[in-house]
């Protein structure tokens, strides 16, 4: 079922907020729901492989050329703190 | 073997990519800056919250004081962002999100485009607070109009190509072309005089702009900033 289809299809009920959680990349399915709908912002979700970046970068210009700004950038499985010793300890 | 590691210590087992990602952002003009940028760490307690079904900030569990702080950040930031866009910060988003029309400035966000079936040509209307202004685009200056960068294009009919053709698409059938073969190209550079180029269907795409059906069946998607421009508008820094 394309998002498309689902998003004007389903009754949503009043919404304050709608989350949209994209495939990653540059492909159809952003710039189709950059054309149908009006998104208000959007969120770049990336992790610290180098090809991941580059591709959440191309993708924030991307939605800036279909006049969607992206508010905030967010980096999973950055970094790794080390607080218990005992618990993290291991054999490599 | 066994890997020493001191309580406390802080590790990027994936590297640190998002220092040449900030790097980037900056050169590309994103208008995101450091404080826009979240670093979630590899979480047992995420993991754990996933497995069980009940999100993180739902769960809130009290050694998860590192994880619900960046998620508190990021959902301040992202609706601060929001809030400023609301009133008037797409300014600083894009270069070209305002133009100037007599003397008053305008948010191309704003623009609305219809059509008059009494004069047969396209009304563009853009709002501000203080009110509104309203101007009539004949089909054929659309028509010459490049729909992306908002510039005039010479009439060219040797076939060559250029990049308005990216944001061209011809529906193929019984459309009348103007005789210079067929294809989305020569829709694009020949600007024809008369009923022909009368509007068929306009359908608005997103923030980027309205896609225009002519009636010889050439749809073309014009973004807000070429049709400010069509309408007169110069653009406002």
């Amino acid at each position: 079922m394309s998002y498309s289809y689902r998003l004007k299809g389903t009754e949503w009920g009043e919404l304050d907020v709608l989350v949209i959680d994209m495939p990653p990349g540059t492909g159809d399915v952003q710039l189709t729901l950059c054309q149908d709908l009006e998104l208000s912002g959007a969120v770049t979700v990336t992790t610290p492989s180098k090809l991941a970046a580059a591709d959440a970068v191309k993708g924030i210009e991307m939605f800036k050329s279909l006049g969607v700004p992206t508010l905030a950038m967010v980096e999973n499985m950055s970094y790794f703190d080390v607080s218990d010793i005992n618990k993290y300890a291991g054999r490599l | 073997m066994h890997q020493q590691c001191e309580g406390g210590q802080r590790h990027y087992p994936f590297g640190k990519s998002i220092v040449e990602s900030k790097k980037t952002l900056l050169e590309t003009d994103s208008h995101l800056n450091e404080s826009n940028i979240f670093q979630f760490p590899i979480s047992s307690r995420t993991n754990e919250a996933n497995d069980a079904g009940i999100p993180l900030c739902l769960s809130r569990p009290k050694d998860a004081s590192v994880e619900l702080y960046t998620f508190n950040s990021l959902s301040s930031t992202v609706a601060k962002e929001l809030l400023l866009l609301q009133h008037g910060r797409s300014s600083e988003v894009s270069d070209n999100s305002s133009v100037r029309i007599g003397g008053e400035i305008f948010d191309i966000a704003s623009l609305h485009l219809s059509v008059d079936n009494s004069t047969n040509t396209f009304v563009v209307r853009l709002f501000t607070d203080a009110g509104a202004t309203q101007v009539e685009i004949p089909g054929e200056k659309l028509r010459s109009w490049h729909p992306k960068l908002g510039e005039p294009m010479e009439v060219d009919t040797t076939g060559e190509d250029d990049d308005s053709n990216s944001m061209i698409t011809h529906t193929s059938g019984n459309a009348h072309t103007s005789g210079k073969g067929c294809g989305s190209h020569d829709h694009s550079h020949e600007v024809e005089k008369g009923p022909r180029l009368f509007p068929c269907k306009i359908e608005k795409k997103g923030r980027y702009g309205y896609s225009v059906e002519f009636a010889d069946q050439a749809t073309i998607i014009y973004s807000m900033f070429s049709l400010a421009r069509a309408a007169g508008g110069v653009p406002h820094k």
